[in-house]
């Protein structure tokens, strides 16, 4: 039953979201749609999560809600009910939320790659192993820092 | 005496364009022969400070942060968070062998705090 519903539910929101000027200006995080990843409210942080979903399934069609759940470290009846507005959305669970969805590919790369024994601190060095930019290594070298999943000690980098 | 600013740093959406628009108009030097790949911007003149340019992540806001010298970057990140500063990177030692770390002052401004490196 779900599965019918959803894909239309995500079709309907996606539309009515593209004809929606995002309600904070920020410009950080945003998708084609202006909603952002940092809404503050719940109904465009709830929004985001629908726009966020299609624009995966979009990607890859068999990519489903539950692989959307696991994603976001929670389980697809709570997610289910968080984007059809049967749950409330806390400000806590929105920073939970968003904590995995701004976990990107280069930072778990990046993380990947100096756990490796031998590795060298090279950021030009890492970006060319990983097919990565220079700069795209250097923000996921910031975040994951800043997050403290990785630790700076001189000549090593030192996964947390 | 005061804590210097010893250096600062552009963080750009664009660091390439950023590196070359100010080597171009204020004729400073781009180096970034570094372990960061970090660009940095050598005036070469008497007198003020060097910097660099780091790329900004798409969630942040492209900035000018000044690093302010730090003789014990421990003691001033408990000083600053006791008068409601906040830290965003804990302090990491960077290649060259300096300490470095990002604090928000109590309105939300970013500054980076140095500790150079111990001879």
């Amino acid at each position: 039953m779900l599965g019918q519903l959803l894909p239309r539910f995500l079709a309907f929101l996606n539309r009515k979201a593209c004809s929606k000027r995002p309600r904070n200006g920020k410009a950080s995080g945003m998708n084609s749609c202006g909603y952002s990843l940092w809404a503050t409210e719940p109904e465009e942080f709830r929004n985001w999560l629908c726009i966020e979903f299609a624009r995966r399934r979009k990607d890859n069609p068999r990519y489903s809600l539950r692989a959307f759940a696991a994603a976001l470290k929670t389980d697809h009846s709570t997610l289910s009910q968080i984007i059809r507005g049967r749950r409330t959305l806390t400000k806590k669970a929105m920073v939970q939320l968003r904590c995995h969805l701004d976990w990107t590919a280069d930072m778990r790369s990046l993380l990947g790659f100096a756990s490796l024994p031998g590795f060298s601190p090279d950021l030009r060095r890492c970006a060319e192993r990983l097919g990565i930019s220079r700069d795209a290594a250097a923000i996921a070298l910031q975040r994951l820092v800043r997050r403290s999943r990785l630790a700076m000690e001189g000549n090593k980098w030192v996964p947390l | 005496m005061g804590a210097a600013v010893t250096r600062w740093q552009i963080l750009s959406k664009d660091p390439e364009a950023s590196t070359s628009f100010y080597a171009t108009v204020f004729g400073w030097t781009i180096h970034s022969d570094n372990p960061l790949g970090y660009r940095e911007l050598r005036s070469n003149a008497k007198g003020g400070i060097d910097g660099g340019v780091w790329p900004c992540p798409p969630e942040g806001r492209p900035m000018v942060q000044l690093f302010i010298e730090a003789p014990d970057i421990e003691v001033t990140i408990r000083a600053a968070t006791r008068l409601g500063a906040r830290v965003i990177i804990s302090p990491q030692l960077l290649p060259q062998g300096e300490r470095m770390a990002v604090l928000t002052d109590p309105e939300g401004i970013p500054f980076g705090l140095v500790q150079s490196a111990r001879a």
